[in-house]
């Protein structure tokens, strides 16, 4: 059980990691674009290595299921989302120039 | 010791968060603030032992509160474009010293009265809880939420449900938006949330089933999976689907007061067959429960999917 427990631990810290980055990303980066990656970075791998490390944790079949279900479901609101906000910053962009 | 640490920064976030929000002087910033605080709630009641109103909170007071906000922020830039106004934000340091005082006065008194409310309680021992517990045997159910909720104060829920139906039926009057069909068919959007909607609508329907399914033994039931499913239909007319404008009008117009009127139609039978409104028999106390949810999360769902539609632009306010 301990070894487990350990890669859990550590799966969960990886996961940790990566929010931090993101989070540091969002606040440091200077364009929208680049925001966008740093955030998204965090959300796919950030929660799936939380998520890999709490099914290691739990070790039951139904709980494993569910959570990677989560992070599925994450995954295509996620990218979806960052599309979307991408697709409006160019339209933004292209529009701009002929306003001036 | 790790865990006070937790709940000292979950509370410090919250009342940071509220003061954000009543602070930034940007409208967009404010309720994306809004939202944040609604999540951090969440995780409030979950560090609280209330799962039940950590679900509620994070779907109604997170999501679908925010979504009606950013939508009301849209209608407000587009009619601020029209007449350029001047839409800047009363922040709280801008309003009057009156405005400011009596605010100040009026949560200080909330204030005093929660505080003496709450050392009032601590000297009931878990108040009604054993009570609760004792009498679950019989209730129909296996969760006590659901059991409170659905069988000892049904009562409650129904005028819930009827205070529900009063807030679409106004505000679909107010909007003079009598049916799905006046309303101007949603504007088609990316293919990529279109493909993103079709994918994830049966596991929509299927968690908003598995919310209700569960309500019978652990957290979740009608009002949680009723909350997925308007959240499900809102998504589904934002992405620019148009399936929710082929739904028949007295189909939409039945599904609304279905709720309401389950439990008015149960409530009389049992008026009528033990005196008692609401009374259930023990025998059939579970199908009872299970049929009240049903119709519940039916009503809710299409309310609050009703709730937000009907802000959404008429086909009589198009220009033609």
């Amino acid at each position: 059980m301990t070894i487990w427990n350990i890669f859990s631990i550590l799966f969960c810290l990886a996961g940790g990691a990566f929010f931090l980055a993101g989070v540091v990303g969002m606040l440091r980066f200077p364009d929208a674009m680049s925001r966008l990656h740093a955030l998204t970075k965090a959300d796919n791998l950030g929660l799936g290595f939380i998520v890999v490390g709490l099914c290691l944790r739990s070790l039951v079949v139904p709980v494993i299921i569910k959570l990677l279900l989560i992070w599925l479901t994450v995954l295509l609101a996620s990218s979806t989302a960052c599309f979307l906000v991408g697709n409006y910053i160019l339209q933004e962009a292209e529009e701009k120039p002929q306003e001036n | 010791m790790t865990d006070t640490l937790f709940d000292m920064t979950l509370c410090a976030a919250l009342i940071l968060a509220a003061w954000r929000v009543l602070h930034s002087s940007d409208h967009f910033q404010a309720v994306v603030l809004f939202i944040t605080f609604g999540l951090i709630l969440a995780l409030a009641w979950v560090r609280l032992e209330a799962p039940d109103i950590a679900i509620a909170e994070a779907a109604v007071g997170a999501s679908l509160a925010g979504v009606m906000l950013l939508d009301a922020l849209r209608v407000m830039r587009s009619v601020g474009k029209e007449h350029e106004q001047e839409k800047r934000w009363t922040s709280v340091a801008k309003l009057p010293s009156f405005h400011l005082f009596f605010s100040f006065a009026t949560v200080l008194i909330l204030s005093v009265v929660l505080i003496s409310a709450v050392t009032e309680l601590s000297d009931a021992q878990g108040g009604l809880t054993d009570l609760v517990h004792a009498e679950l045997e019989g209730s129909g159910t296996k969760h006590p939420v659901t059991a409170v909720l659905l069988n000892f104060r049904g009562y409650d829920t129904w005028i819930e449900l009827g205070v529900l139906l009063l807030a679409v039926l106004g505000v679909l009057s107010i909007r003079e938006c009598s049916n799905l069909h006046s309303l101007a068919p949603p504007v088609a959007t990316t293919i990529v949330l279109e493909n993103l909607v079709r994918g994830i609508m049966p596991l929509v329907l299927l968690v908003s089933g598995y919310l209700l399914w569960r309500g019978g033994f652990a957290p979740g039931g009608a009002f949680q999976a009723g909350v997925v499913l308007g959240a499900g239909c809102i998504l589904l007319w934002m992405a620019g689907h148009r399936s929710l404008t082929m739904l028949h009008d007295a189909t939409w117009r039945i599904l609304l007061i279905l709720g309401f009127l389950a439990f008015l139609a149960l409530g009389s039978y049992s008026l009528l067959s033990t005196g008692v409104f609401l009374a259930y028999d023990r025998q059939y106390a579970s199908i009872q429960i299970f049929l009240l949810e049903s119709a519940a999360t039916l009503s809710i769902g299409t309310t609050l999917a009703g709730l937000m539609l009907a802000l959404q632009p008429l086909k009589k306010d198009l220009p033609r």
